[in-house]
């Protein structure tokens, strides 16, 4: 039902040539091809960083929202967002997490099950974990990551990768009209800093909320 | 006249300078220029208090102006504080508002949007992405027994009290505030008008039910108008409170309908108001 569904919802928002063959569909291959360079890289070097830009379909609003940030990828399970207009840091390591919010003044100090639910789409890109097994390779650089429905309301991806391999689009649609385009550019590679350099911690006179 | 010496009454003044500390010497200076520059600063003039037609006046023409305005697109930051519900986090949200009886709220959360609520007229609708469950109720009055669902959200959101002309006759000063006090159908409503006719707070109150307190402490100018900038609602039973930062405002003359209307997906669980209360309660866990 979630795969009939998020194949109706593609049909209506890729354009024609970006349909699969029926050699594409499947497997194993495809999940190579959208993982393995960004996966290769970040293994031989520790940790991978990249700006991107974040575009949002605002459905009240009807118009576009762009923030600008940047992404940062340890192996085995740490992501980290920041947003330059904002402060907003997002951070994930292993089971727990952080969000620091500074427009409200707060962090919240998260719990395995928003983790597990934030880190979905950035574990596929990694090569970590792939939602339910499921990739479709659409055209050359072109994939569908499908999940079921979660503790997030998005279940399925589209990731676009460069000549090199290295994604330079991830979008991500919820049912609501919700929609959401990181354009990634400038991957860089150094050696990893650990789990440390992950963590954030709240700046005095924050509100500090832990997460069941 | 004699050469003798004036006489000093207590201790002369240069032992007792002797005595200063460096310390205690930087203070009596600090406190003597404190002191003179106090003297010299201008008076800070009260503006003139209004007298309760002028006051009127000022209220009605500021509600002109804001009500003109027709839809309003807001960011806010919110604080909720719910008995039921623990400790909630705050949260980010938009807002728009159609007059005279339509609103839409969206919270937003770590994966997209928390909670989005839509009313209009008698009808409201809800819905949960991230559970997939949903309320449409086309009669709240029925349902929840709230009248007018969505002029009562206009209203509280934008400041939108518009008492009778008989209201203002027999208003009362209780302090420095102008209230006035009115009925429509089973509710009895009370409106705080301050000094530059703004709404201070406003109160409604239902047979049978809790009443609703907003109020307004700040305010801000966007696009020329002066419109609320920090609202806080209580629910009079003291269950809930809500604060509200709002960040920024724009004005559209009419907000279209899919800005303000919650569509529930083919597939959201329908569930009833309280199932719904329920689920809200799990918000923060979400």
């Amino acid at each position: 039902m979630v795969v009939t569904l998020t194949w109706a919802l593609a049909a209506t928002l890729l354009p024609p040539r970006a349909w699969p063959s029926a050699a594409d569909r499947g497997g194993d291959g495809a999940r190579r091809q959208v993982t393995g360079a960004l996966a290769r890289s970040l293994r031989s070097s520790g940790r991978a960083w990249a700006s991107f830009e974040r575009e949002s379909l605002d459905p009240l609003s009807g118009s576009a929202v762009t923030f600008k940030g940047e992404l940062v990828l340890e192996l085995p399970d740490r992501v980290a967002l920041s947003f330059a207009s904002s402060g907003e840091r997002l951070s994930l390591h292993g089971d727990g997490g952080e969000w620091l919010q500074p427009e409200l003044r707060q962090m919240l100090v998260l719990g395995p099950p928003q983790v597990a639910a934030a880190r979905l789409w950035w574990d596929a890109l990694t090569g970590r974990r792939h939602p339910e097994g499921a990739v479709r390779r659409l055209s050359s650089g072109a994939f569908l990551l499908l999940s079921s429905p979660g503790q997030g309301s998005a279940d399925s991806a589209w990731v676009w990768t460069d000549r090199r391999g290295l994604p330079v689009r991830l979008e991500v649609a919820d049912e609501t009209g919700g929609r959401q385009v990181f354009r990634f550019r400038d991957w860089r590679f150094s050696r990893a800093r650990g789990r440390e350099a992950f963590v954030v911690h709240a700046p005095p006179g924050y509100r500090v909320i832990e997460m069941p | 006249m004699s050469g003798a010496s004036p006489r000093v009454l207590g201790p002369p003044l240069r032992p007792r300078l002797a005595r200063l500390t460096p310390g205690r010497a930087a203070l009596a200076l600090a406190a003597l220029v404190s002191l003179l520059l106090g003297a010299c600063a201008p008076h800070l003039l009260a503006p003139p208090r209004l007298d309760g037609v002028a006051r009127r006046a000022a209220y009605r023409a500021a509600l002109s102006t804001r009500e003109a305005r027709g839809g309003v697109e807001a960011d806010l930051a919110l604080w909720i504080q719910w008995v039921s519900a623990g400790d909630l986090p705050g949260a980010q949200a938009r807002l728009v508002l159609g007059a005279p009886d339509a609103f839409r709220l969206r919270i937003e959360s770590m994966f997209g949007t928390a909670l989005d609520v839509s009313a209009r007229g008698d009808s409201i609708t809800a819905y949960l992405p991230s559970r997939r469950l949903g309320m449409a109720i086309d009669s709240a009055r029925d349902s929840l027994g709230l009248r007018e669902v969505g002029r009562l959200g206009y209203r509280a959101w934008s400041a939108d009290w518009d008492p009778p002309d008989s209201a203002w006759s027999a208003a009362v000063w209780e302090d420095t505030l102008l209230v006035v006090r009115w009925a429509e159908e089973d509710d009895s409503l009370q409106l705080a008008v301050g000094s530059g006719g703004r709404p201070v707070w406003a109160v409604l109150a239902r047979d049978g039910g809790p009443g609703i307190r907003a109020s307004y402490p700040e305010w801000a100018v966007w696009e020329g108008v002066r419109w609320p900038s920090l609202i806080e609602f209580e629910v009079a039973s003291g269950d809930l409170e809500v604060t509200c930062r709002i960040r920024r405002v724009r004005f559209r003359e009419h907000p279209d309908g899919p800005a303000l209307a919650v569509r529930l997906p083919a597939r959201a669980e329908r569930l009833t108001p309280s199932a719904l209360k329920r689920a809200l309660e799990k918000l923060p866990r979400l």
